[in-house]
């Protein structure tokens, strides 16, 4: 049963990228926090928002502050806040 | 309990909800056991000496066979439900988590609403056609006792979340000044 989250309360993260940039499995970064590796998938989707003392723990695992991790509107991929909007419309040319 | 007992505990529960049975598989275990249930109920009523007597037995046999697998599938989905807030505090609990304990809540809002509606329902629909009703049932009506359960229980449950609400929520404090929360904790631990 999914927790269904409505437009407007959807929250925005980050963490496959993160998850993904340091090689950890759904399973490792699930024990790691302390919750179960489904959770960590339907945090992925943005089917489920985490509490805020949940959104901490992730905060600090990964080292970042929450509002990197956590947006209440969509984030910019990381090769556009890198390289600039202009540089990635180049690339995919 | 600690992290890595959770953690491992949660890698095993993780490995066998991979082997869970498809919706569609629990969906037509659940509507066979409420089947086998309802049916072995039809029959002990009206069949209390014959034949259909032993066949009743079997389907409740299995409804309840089956409802023991339900349990099993509800811990492999690690929301236990009534099991859990039926043990000891003492005792293991699965590890669950705050999204698992959202879906537990929810199941159980509408497990009360089905109760809620269906009783209900029920208790009229019994109202309504009370002379079809076998033995102790229509004992009931006969005492006119039927409309009286009726309106008890449609009181009791309409007014059990609230009660529970007002039973459980702590007085607000009025005037007291606003304090930063753990405060007396930190300075009776001297930081």
């Amino acid at each position: 049963m999914a927790i269904r989250v409505n437009g407007s309360d959807k929250l925005y993260n980050r963490i496959a990228v993160l998850r993904a940039e340091r090689g950890l499995g759904r399973g490792e970064l699930a024990n790691a926090l302390g919750v179960s590796y489904q959770t960590i998938g339907y945090m992925e989707r943005g089917e489920y928002n985490p509490s805020l003392e949940l959104a901490f723990r992730v905060s600090e695992f990964f080292g970042l502050p929450v509002e990197a991790i956590f947006a209440r509107a969509p984030f910019r991929r990381m090769s556009e806040e890198l390289y600039g909007e202009r540089s990635v419309k180049e690339a995919s040319r | 309990m600690n992290w890595r007992t959770i953690s491992s505990v949660s890698e095993v529960n993780a490995k066998w909800m991979r082997n869970l049975p498809t919706r569609r598989e629990r969906r037509i275990w659940i509507v066979a056991m409420y089947v086998c249930l309802l049916g072995g109920d039809g029959l002990i009523l009206p069949f209390k000496t014959s034949a259909g007597y032993s066949i009743s037995l079997y389907l409740v046999l299995a409804a309840f066979l089956m409802v023991l697998l339900s349990i099993t599938i509800s811990l492999r989905l690690s929301c236990w439900s009534l099991p859990t807030i039926m043990m000891p505090p003492s005792w293991p609990r699965p590890p669950v988590d705050e999204r698992q304990q959202a879906v537990r809540d929810r199941s159980f809002r509408r497990a009360y609403l089905i109760v809620f509606f269906g009783s209900i329902i029920a208790g009229t629909l019994a109202y309504i056609w009370q002379d079809e009703l076998p033995g102790h049932l229509r004992r009931l009506s006969e005492a006119n006792l039927l409309p009286v359960i009726l309106v008890h229980l449609t009181i009791l449950l309409a007014s059990l979340p609230a009660v529970c609400l007002a039973w459980t929520e702590p007085d607000e404090s009025e005037g007291k000044p606003v304090e930063e929360a753990g405060l007396e904790e930190r300075s009776a631990a001297g930081v």
